[in-house]
């Protein structure tokens, strides 16, 4: 065989291309095919009928399928008032979290104070603390200020938990504007808020979806706190409710699953709708330190 | 003391009272007749009278457990009903956190409750440190030392009784009303039974000889009880009716005796039906599945667990039955309930709680409920043939000797959870083969004697 | 301005920590009425002398550095491959980011179900391996327990991380590539000299972070093993709680969760210590 070298080795790069393709495809298939599995699993073991559950080997596509469980757990449990509660509860505390992170890490940031390295570090010692721990003195704090038993003060708690990290994630974001920036903005005339509002949170709006996400999730999955905090059954979230099908005589696993596959949803919205800002927010280089 | 004088004097007093309240009183059906008497008793002011409606908070984990929710809210809408001026707001923790949920508002100070639901073990750390308030009035206006009931109710709830031969004495203060109790028995699969033509176990060795012939891994398991740490409340539970069995306990004063021999028998059993019979590693959630769906031949559990069975695949109640304990003594624990009362809460609350609890304690709503839960009858008024009739699972619990649960825990029923984790530890290496029974017997004895001492000084 | 979070924070957690420390020179116990008295280092010394806390000790290091390994490094991978431009690629990020919005109580016990030794998905999976020919003890072998949790936190855990670290890549401004390529740069001379350095403070932060949440994370471990058999795959937390909460012994957890506070905070210097030498100061 005789062809031109330059020939071959640009068909062999054209080869090497699609396989890399291909490869990139199956490798990303394959890492969701793992990452989701988990999920399938539930739902499909909260559809299939209780005596399939007891197979060896399991099937991985089973032919009956019913809807009872979600049947039931819609009819018969306060599954939408958990689904609100909880919307209400994450929402509150993103909001809250965001103003209280961006004060924190502002402060951090922009003003040289003495004991500020102190506060950084004190910050991420909360973090150590299992909340295990927590709970019986927040409690009893609490339960002083009259917050037991309302969605404001698990909003509280739930911010106090994701509030250090945030201030140290948006802290690093304003680190990385220069400060000569908003130090000519000021000489500007610009207000400090003004310098904030204007400049730094746009350019580290990646940051702040982070942080708001992180907080979401946080409020969303919290269970050690809600279970003990919440009383009333009108006020319960979902991470709690869903522990109360685990009953003293039976754990009825399929509704479980089938609640948590709902539970599942919310955040996923979330997720998927401030994605793109998460992602893709800005163009590089605006925020290069 | 005379036991029959002073029955003699509560009878008297009884119908005194009856009399006193009848004259207030004449047309109300006999069942409800003490409830509806109570706000007339001297001394309380008259409910009626009061125009604004009262809430109290009812604590229980029953508001969110499948079966009892039912009964309960049905009751609540009857008592609503005839005391339109008392609403009942529901306080509910999954029976999982239930007593997480009471500890933290003990720690800080109050329950959010006016009248509750409680188990063993909280109800000691509740009587310590002085939440509740005696029952003993409201338990005589309603009724409840007519029950032979009360007597099983341990000494540990009464302020003059020190131990189960001291007969009852209303004179003290009683801290618990038992509301239902459940007590241990041997459930079996009786379709597997049958087919295997096998004889029913009447000592342990038998039991386990059985439960291994009948396992055939994945399809059959002829043994299912709890073994794994994350069920240390279950697995520490599961173990004490084969304890007794054995002839001993957890702890007796404030000895630990979990290096005796019933024990290392205990851990042995345990070691070899995880081998030849347990679903090793499945959790009551799964295996009590697989028992409704008929996979698992035998186990020991209490009598409240058969209804659930059927909730969950109807067909098993025609094959669930349950006999005596596989032991010569048949001696089992059980594992009553109470309603516990409150110090702290505010005078009115107070007396609509009293009101509720004497109308849940009327026979007729006492029965309705037992029936509706499919309880072992504790009030002759429920003890009915064809209510018996119609629960054909029900008579091999009836055999057990049944001591309340917290009899095997010594002086160590305030430290429950302590002795626990402990005694699990080990168990549940000696499961798992990295010690042997005697070598985690040991091990454990020596680290509650540490504990003893710390508690007893 | 950081007045009135520091002041919000002192009130959820100062009070709390003090306590704790307070606590953990005493005999307390929750729910006693007598009040605590004051033991001095006797909690501290009777730790220090327990092999049990010893091996706690050791499976918390054991832990975090196994399953923080595993997160980062995959973590990274997976950033890379979602930073590439393919079809679907939006579908996918929405994908990895499901472990993290999945409910933890419901996570381990769909895991749970899937390590169950006679009906467990795991085991087909497993006995594809050659030589496997028995379901594994997933959640009862001390070993393979620790494996399995392993598994589970990495599974949980690091979707979320690789999504943060790709926001970080998209950062990284594309014209370097561009200039480094033209200058002959092999792909993985642009790992090490632009993308590395370009998401360095994040990596760096996201490791401390992991770290310190690794060492309080609790559900997945309690949930799935209750840190069984034995105290064999207890972590810090989970023992912490055992001993705290489960058993009253508020004096002995405190003293625990003391230890656990101050491990961490010699992960934070060592940090601070690290990233200061390399000249990317984040305090």
């Amino acid at each position: 065989m005789r062809k031109s070298p330059a020939l071959a080795s640009q068909r062999w790069a054209l080869v090497r291309k699609r396989a890399g393709r291909i490869a990139l495809y199956v490798t990303v298939a394959f890492v969701c095919v793992v990452i989701v599995f988990p999920l399938y699993w539930l739902v499909i073991n909260a559809l299939i009928p209780g005596r399939e559950v007891f197979q060896y080997p399991p099937a991985f596509f089973p032919r009956t399928l019913r809807l009872n469980a979600y049947q039931e757990i819609i009819q018969l449990h306060p599954i939408l008032t958990w689904l609100k509660n909880s919307v209400i509860v994450s929402s509150g505390t993103v909001l809250l979290a965001l103003i209280l992170e961006i004060m924190g890490a502002y402060a951090l940031s922009r003003h040289g104070w003495p004991g500020r390295g102190l506060l950084a570090l004190g910050l991420l010692s909360t973090q150590m603390i299992p909340s295990a721990v927590l709970v019986i003195p927040i409690f009893i704090i609490f339960r002083q200020a009259s917050l037991v038993d309302s969605h404001i003060g698990l909003i509280s708690v739930d911010t106090a938990l994701t509030v250090p990290v945030g201030i140290w994630i948006l802290k690093g974001a304003f680190d990385t504007v220069p400060e000569e920036i908003s130090d000519a903005a000021l000489a500007d005339g610009c207000t400090e808020l003004g310098v904030l509002i204007r400049m730094l949170l746009p350019l580290s709006l990646p940051s702040l979806v982070a942080v708001a996400v992180i907080a979401f999730f946080t409020a969303w999955d919290e269970y050690v706190f809600a279970s003990v905090f919440i009383i009333s059954q009108s006020l319960r979230v979902f991470s709690v409710g869903i522990s109360t099908f685990i009953g003293e005589m039976a754990t009825p696993i399929d509704l479980i699953f089938a609640a948590a596959s709902i539970f599942v949803i919310a955040p996923l919205i979330f997720y998927a709708i401030v994605e793109r800002y998460l992602i893709s927010g800005l163009s590089a280089g605006a925020v290069k330190g | 003391m005379n036991e029959q004088k002073k029955a003699d004097e509560r009878q008297l007093s009884r119908r005194g009272f009856l009399q006193v309240s009848a004259a207030g009183v004449t047309s109300v059906a006999a069942g409800s007749l003490l409830s509806a008497c109570a706000p007339l008793a001297p001394g309380t002011a008259p409910a009626v009278v009061k125009s604004e409606p009262v809430t109290i908070k009812v604590m229980s984990w029953w508001w969110v457990e499948k079966g009892s929710d039912v009964a309960l809210r049905n009751l609540v809408k009857k008592f609503e009903k005839a005391y339109p001026e008392i609403k009942v707001e529901e306080v509910s923790f999954p029976s999982n956190i239930y007593e997480d949920a009471q500890y933290s508002q003990m720690a800080a100070g109050k329950l959010d409750a006016d009248v509750m639901h409680t188990l063993e073990g909280t109800g000691i750390k509740l009587i310590e440190g002085g939440f509740l308030e005696s029952l003993n009035d409201v338990g005589k206006k309603a009724g409840i030392w007519e029950y032979d009931a009360i007597k099983k109710i341990p000494p540990w709830f009464w302020s003059n009784r020190a131990t189960f031969d001291d007969p009852p004495d209303d004179s003290g203060d009683l801290f618990v009303l038992m509301f239902n109790t459940a007590q241990d028995g041997l459930i079996y699969n009786m379709d597997i039974i049958d087919q295997a033509g096998a004889k029913l176990p009447e000592t342990q060795d038998e039991a386990y000889e059985l439960a291994k012939s009948l396992t055939d891994r994945p399809n059959q398991f002829g043994w299912a009880n709890r073994h794994t740490v994350p069920e240390k409340v279950g697995f520490f539970r599961d173990m004490i009716p084969w304890l007794l069995g054995y002839g001993g306990v957890y702890a007796e004063g404030q000895q630990p005796k979990v290096d005796t021999e019933p024990m290392i028998n205990t851990l042995a059993h345990w070691r070899r039906m995880y081998i030849d019979s347990f679903p090793q590693g499945s959790d009551a959630a799964t295996f009590r599945r697989m028992i409704a769906e008929g996979k698992v031949a035998l186990y020991t559990d209490n009598n409240a667990l058969p209804p659930n069975f059927f909730n969950m695949n109807p067909d098993s109640e025609g094959f669930i039955r349950s006999a005596p304990l596989p032991w010569p003594n048949r001696r089992g624990a059980s594992f009553p309930s109470y309603w516990a009362w409150p110090a702290d809460s505010p005078p009115e609350k107070k007396e609509a709680a009293r009101t509720f609890l004497e109308f849940w304690a009327t026979p007729e709503n006492f029965k309705e409920i037992t029936w509706a839960r499919k309880d072992p009858p504790m009030i002759p008024q429920a003890n009915t043939p064809e209510y018996l009739a119609s629960l054909p699972w029900m008579s091999g619990f009836a055999t057990t000797d049944a001591v309340p649960w917290l009899f095997v825990m010594g002086d160590f029923k305030g430290h429950v959870e302590e002795f626990r984790t402990t005694v699990v530890e080990y168990a549940s290496e000696v499961v798992v083969g990295t010690l042997s029974p005697e070598e985690g017997a040991q091990k454990a004895q020596k680290d509650l004697e540490i504990l003893a001492d710390r508690l007893f000084g | 301005m950081a007045l009135p979070v520091a002041i919000y924070l002192a009130i959820v957690f100062a009070y709390p920590i003090g306590q704790e420390i307070y606590l953990s020179f005493t005999d307390a116990r929750l729910l006693d009425r007598t009040p605590p008295a004051w033991v001095g280092l006797d909690n501290y010394r009777s730790l220090a002398g327990s092999g049990k806390f010893w091996l706690v000790i050791g499976n918390t290091l054991f832990y975090a550095v196994v399953a923080n390994a595993a997160i980062i490094a995959l973590a990274l991978a997976l950033a890379l491959l979602l930073n590439r431009a393919f079809r679907g690629r939006k579908l996918a990020r929405v994908i990895t980011s499901l472990p993290w919005a999945f409910p933890e109580v419901a996570a381990v016990l769909v895991w749970s179900w899937m390590y169950n030794k006679d009906f467990g998905v795991m085991n087909v999976f497993v006995r594809w391996l050659p030589g496997v020919t028995e379901n594994p003890s997933w959640l009862l072998d001390p070993k393979m327990a620790w494996f399995s949790i392993v598994l589970m936190t990495v599974w949980k855990i690091f979707p979320f991380f690789s999504l943060i670290i790709l926001t970080a890549l998209q950062l990284i401004d594309k014209e370097l590539y561009a200039a480094a390529k033209i200058d002959g740069a092999g792909s993985f001379q642009l790992f090490r000299h632009i993308t590395l350095p370009g998401i360095a403070p994040t990596l760096g932060i996201m490791t401390l972070l992991i770290t310190i949440w690794g060492f309080r994370r609790f559900s997945i471990i309690y949930l799935l093993t209750g840190g069984g058999p034995g105290v064999r795959t207890a972590t810090l937390v989970v023992f912490t709680y055992i001993t705290a909460i489960r058993s009253l012994n508020v004096g002995l957890g405190g003293a625990m969760a003391i230890v656990g506070l101050i491990m961490s905070l010699v992960i934070t210097v060592i940090y601070v210590f690290v990233t200061r030498r390399l000249g990317q100061a984040q305090i």
